[in-house]
């Protein structure tokens, strides 16, 4: 499918700063059949914006601004062709992925409860089987409220909630895989879906400006690499899906990471639209 | 008048002496002295003992004690008259062994951040590695200039009861000291001026500009003359003595975060007259500070951005981020195996034998040796975070039997080692005082080492522990061009 997206960032500074730095992660990544086409991110005030590649292949855009300002907006927009199903990729795990995605960390720790809510999912010797069961568990025991969590909330904390977003029913997943040795990992980007904001607005839920961001789990098989699935609609990656980052956990891919010097209060405001022939919607 | 060295019948006991053999008479290559001090009153040496305080004071050789009793108290760094005297082939030795070390820790880093064939290859644990407090992500990939990434290491040696060269821990982060090897000399030319014609000793003043000389081989490609500056984290650092000492010898400027500044991935220091270009940056603050932005985003001391400016291309750190892992308790266990991995030799200087309490039955053995062994937590330098078991309490035990078994990653130990000892005076007299010695070791264009270290001698009567923080002084070293 192809899609395009456009994801507005504003910065709010309650009062001038002069020194900030800042980091993002929105560029469709190229990889397991997903193709992007295009992709801009400009600034205002407009500075010169650099990439990078980080040890996850993202690619990550930062710029610095160094004049009084109070107010940064981000505009990046992709156009990007999302493959019919999810292609694995056929690189094998190099160590340090194999380690990265087996250990726990700060979002999907070690935790009692959650190893007993994986073993209850086990199939013995299948870990596809394993990984599949484990994501319609997730999306069974957990209920989508937003509010319920913040973007700290760890997995132990959103499972015994029973509730939480995307990101909490990732993490919630990926901690489960792990303590199944089953390695996985987060991912970050975009979900289009029409029909489903549709849907949460008759059922009279709030659909936030940025709700197309979204979040899912890949899981490494042995013998077919990653296969990537949702736990939050208990579903296997569509074409509806554009894939933004990957890491052990949210905290390697945050869509923003900045610093600023000065005591103003900074508010921030995201609006994501995605479009396909002229359709507009967000999900997650 | 009565000669003082021997009146109180200076006692070998059971170690290596470094200067008397075991039948009492000095060793050869400390012959010359041990007769000058036996011409010498005490008189006359406490007199040059309070010329060397002075001018300690005066030069203000101070560093910072941090416990609960004296917090933050700067105290001047004991310093002691005897000099420790190292022959010119067994520092050729040293040399070979530390530049053979050195060497293959550099390979090592670049190895785990690019291929990691060592752990493909099944050398080294991949957990060992990966799990490293200090190994960071964020060097993947990054090529640091000629491949280099600690360019200025500390490796302290020891010696056991036969006098075997031993390697106790290698420094590969910011190892501190090397201002007091170069002050000692100093008080000692003053204090002894016609000895060291005499005595045939090689020099080390060269350091700093040997230094200097390292760092700007390592700048980024393009830049002809590059700008270098020592970044310290300011004057609460119980190094910072050192780090204005090293910048004025150098004749580079001293700075800290907030004089750096990062823009379109290029660093500046911010002067009067606008901002000026940066290339290599001598940093003194820890990985976890040095950028805000990408580690510790608390940190007031770093420099935001920096990290990127560094991935880029456009400013070399020394040391790179990331040489942490090599040091690592756990990993030195595995030393001569990645000296023979990457270099196809045995290694030259042997390590101290040690146990990984994340291995099962080495753990059974620790925790049921815990009076006789050192237990070291991996992490922790300057002496902090270790237990002696001969000279512990039960409750020590325990509370590291807990630590032990909790995370065994985070634990090794070691036997006992009787260190060598040296003659050193204290309180009015002479007796045998436990020391190690830290060479320096630099690699940029190449591996250089100037023929000396810091000899840090453990004072307190039959103390083992010779940082300086934890009570220990140091002397002159003198290794002989003969």
């Amino acid at each position: 499918m192809r899609l395009q997206i456009r994801h507005t960032t504003v910065f709010g500074y309650s009062e001038s700063i002069n020194e900030a730095y800042t980091e993002m992660r929105l560029r469709p990544l190229d990889a397991a059949g997903q193709r992007c086409y295009r992709f801009s991110l400009t600034t205002e005030p407009r500075g010169e914006v650099m990439t990078y590649v980080d040890r996850y292949g993202n690619v990550v855009h930062h710029f610095d601004t160094l004049q009084s300002h109070d107010r940064v907006v981000v505009t990046a927009t992709s156009d990007v062709e999302t493959p019919a199903e999810f292609l694995p990729e056929e690189r094998e795990l190099t160590p340090l992925d194999l380690f990265d995605f087996l250990t726990p960390s700060g979002y999907a720790p070690e935790d009692r409860k959650i190893a007993d809510f994986a073993n209850s999912c086990r199939h013995e010797g299948d870990s596809l089987e394993t990984a599949m069961a484990l994501m319609e568990a997730t999306w069974k025991r957990m209920t989508y409220q937003p509010g319920a969590t913040d973007v700290r909330t760890k997995a132990s904390e959103s499972l015994e909630l029973g509730r939480g977003v995307c990101q909490d029913f990732a993490h919630v997943m990926i901690a489960a895989c792990r303590s199944l040795a089953i390695p996985a990992r987060y991912v970050s980007g975009y979900l289009y879906s029409p029909r489903l904001v549709r849907e949460r607005k008759d059922a009279g839920i709030e659909v936030p400006d940025n709700a197309a961001s979204h979040a899912w789990v890949d899981v490494h098989i042995a013998g077919q690499g990653w296969i990537s699935l949702d736990p939050t609609h208990n579903s296997r990656q569509t074409d509806q899906y554009v894939r933004v980052a990957t890491g052990r956990d949210y905290a390697d891919v945050p869509p923003t990471r900045g610093i600023y010097k000065g005591n103003a209060r900074e508010t921030l405001t995201v609006q994501v639209e995605v479009r396909s022939g002229g359709l507009t919607s967000g999900l997650n | 008048m009565r000669p003082f060295l021997l009146e109180n019948d200076y006692d070998i006991g059971d170690f290596f002496d470094e200067m008397f053999a075991a039948d009492g008479s000095p060793r050869s290559h400390y012959r010359a002295i041990d007769e000058r001090l036996r011409e010498m009153t005490r008189e006359s040496f406490e007199e040059r003992r309070r010329q060397a305080d002075i001018s300690f004071l005066y030069q203000g050789v101070t560093f910072t004690v941090y416990n609960k009793e004296e917090e933050g108290i700067e105290r001047i760094f004991p310093f002691d008259l005897i000099p420790r005297i190292i022959p010119q082939r067994e520092w050729d030795y040293l040399e070979r062994g530390l530049t053979q070390r050195v060497t293959a820790l550099n390979l090592f880093l670049h190895d785990i951040y690019h291929e990691q064939r060592i752990i493909r290859e099944g050398v080294i644990p991949a957990e060992l590695v990966f799990g490293a407090k200090h190994f960071r992500r964020e060097m993947v990939g990054i090529n640091p200039p000629r491949g280099i990434y600690a360019h200025i290491v500390g490796s302290d040696l020891v010696r056991d009861r036969d006098g075997n060269y031993l390697v106790l821990e290698d420094n590969l982060r910011s190892p501190s000291g090397v201002s007091y090897m170069l002050e000692n000399r100093q008080a000692m030319k003053r204090i002894f001026p016609d000895l060291f014609q005499r005595y045939g000793v090689s020099p080390i003043e060269q350091y700093p500009q040997d230094l200097l000389a390292t760092l700007r081989s390592v700048a980024p490609h393009d830049v002809p003359d590059p700008t270098v500056v020592l970044l310290t984290p300011g004057i609460y650092n119980s190094a910072y003595f050192e780090h204005t000492y090293l910048a004025r010898q150098m004749g580079i400027e001293i700075v800290e975060g907030r004089d750096l500044v990062v823009h379109d991935n290029h660093v500046y220091t911010r002067t009067t007259r606008g901002l000026k270009p940066v290339e290599v940056i001598y940093r003194r603050i820890d990985d976890e500070f040095i950028d805000p932005l990408s580690f510790n985003h608390d940190s007031m001391l770093g420099v935001s951005g920096l990290l990127n400016a560094y991935r880029a291309g456009n400013v070399t750190l020394a040391n790179a981020i990331g040489t942490g892992v090599a040091d690592d308790k756990a990993v030195y266990a595995f030393v001569p195996e990645i000296i023979r991995f990457y270099l196809d030799e045995e290694a030259i200087l042997s390590n101290v034998p040690t146990y990984l309490a994340m291995r099962e039955q080495d753990r059974g053995y620790i925790l049921d040796n815990l009076d006789k062994l050192v237990v070291k937590s991996v992490n922790e330098s300057g002496g902090y975070g270790m237990l002696v078991g001969t000279q512990s309490t039960r409750e020590e035990r325990e509370r590291f039997r807990e630590m032990i078994s909790a995370v065994p990653r985070n634990f090794i130990a070691q036997p006992t080692i009787s260190l060598s000892r040296h003659p050193t005076y204290q309180g009015g007299e002479v007796y045998g005082c436990h020391v190690d010695l830290r060479p320096y070791i630099l690699s940029g264009e190449r591996v250089t080492m100037v023929p000396g270290g810091l000899t840090r001698v453990a004072l307190r009567k039959g103390s083992l522990v010779v940082n300086s923080s934890q009570g220990g002084g140091s002397k002159d070293t003198w290794v002989l061009n003969h």
